[in-house]
């Protein structure tokens, strides 16, 4: 425990203001380059559906290395609580093959 | 309350533990001149990590209907059993509704700001050459320079003592400023103090072995 706590302590201690404005500044600017999650943020929850589907089906790829397109549709219809079930047809639309933007 | 024994367990208990949460705001309802009052005080900003009490009672909805509707039955089982290949990862099915309640609470973050994609890329960009700028100004000046190379461990230092005085540890009346790098930097020297660094508990010898 104490080993664990002096090792935080040791990386505060050596952690400067300018690594973190450092790496803040990296990350915004390729954030600056990525395709937004939602592109047209002014529909309201009309892009819920897309959104949710695809940050599940990303949890599955990360998950279990598949996209389980049948299971991503259900849970995304419990979730929103759909009236007509979501097929995996449904789903694919939505998705962007692992590795394309 | 009384869940399908196909439900998750672990889902189980972390809405019990919502329900719970959201049972205990509402017996403190306050009112809205003292949440003014406290919103003056301690303006807490909705993040992720810290969402509205009304995001948490939508959460707990979605989470009772996965723990409930019929056509889940199946889905948790077929989860559960693609989960046992998984060993390395010790809840998939917490970190699966994680990423669940994460995506409703970054929908509604990002949602309540709308921007296009242009206003979204000049507006981080323009983040961006205001903390280039920063950095530049920084290392321009000794004292800030100094001082930016301490901040994160006074910070983090300041922070514990406070919470360390908040639970009565340590008298009200020591003055953090004194104090706050004298205790950083007995941290640092047990890092360095082989005993402390090789002390094992869970040992009978207390030391490990060589």
């Amino acid at each position: 425990m104490m080993y664990r706590l002096a090792y935080w302590a040791k990386q505060a201690q050596d952690t400067k203001l300018d690594d973190l404005l450092q790496h803040m500044a990296e990350t915004l600017e390729a954030e600056s380059h990525v395709s937004p999650d939602i592109k047209q943020p002014g529909r309201g929850d009309q892009a819920l559906k897309a959104f949710l589907i695809r940050r599940v089906s990303s949890a599955f790829w990360s998950l279990y290395g598949q996209p389980l397109d049948e299971i991503a549709a259900q849970i995304t219809t419990v979730v929103l609580n759909l009236e007509t079930p979501l097929t995996r047809d449904d789903v694919r639309p939505y998705l962007v093959p692992p590795g394309r933007k | 309350m009384a869940f399908p024994d196909w439900a998750p367990a672990i889902l189980v208990d972390q809405y019990t533990r919502l329900s719970s949460e959201i049972n205990v705001r509402q017996a403190f309802v306050l009112t809205d001149e003292k949440e003014a009052l406290v919103e003056n005080l301690q303006p807490v900003e909705e993040s992720r990590l810290s969402p509205r009490p009304a995001q948490l009672e939508v959460e707990a909805d979605v989470l009772f209907r996965l723990l409930t509707h019929p056509d889940m039955r199946s889905i948790w089982p077929a989860l559960s059993r693609l989960s046992t290949r998984l060993p390395f990862l010790t809840e998939p099915i917490s970190t699966l509704w994680d990423e669940v309640k994460y995506a409703l609470r970054d929908f509604r973050i990002l949602t309540a700001h709308p921007q296009t994609p242009a206003e979204r890329r000049k507006s981080l960009l323009s983040v961006v050459s205001k903390v280039k700028a920063l950095q530049q100004a920084i290392s321009a000046d000794p004292f800030a320079k100094a001082y930016a190379k301490e901040l994160m461990a006074i910070h983090l230092t300041r922070k514990n003592l406070n919470y360390r005085r908040d639970e009565g540890e340590i008298p009200p009346e020591y003055e953090e400023e004194r104090i706050c790098l004298a205790l950083s930097l007995d941290c640092i020297k047990a890092f360095d103090n082989k005993e402390i660094r090789d002390y094992d508990p869970e040992n009978s010898n207390g030391m490990k072995h060589r």
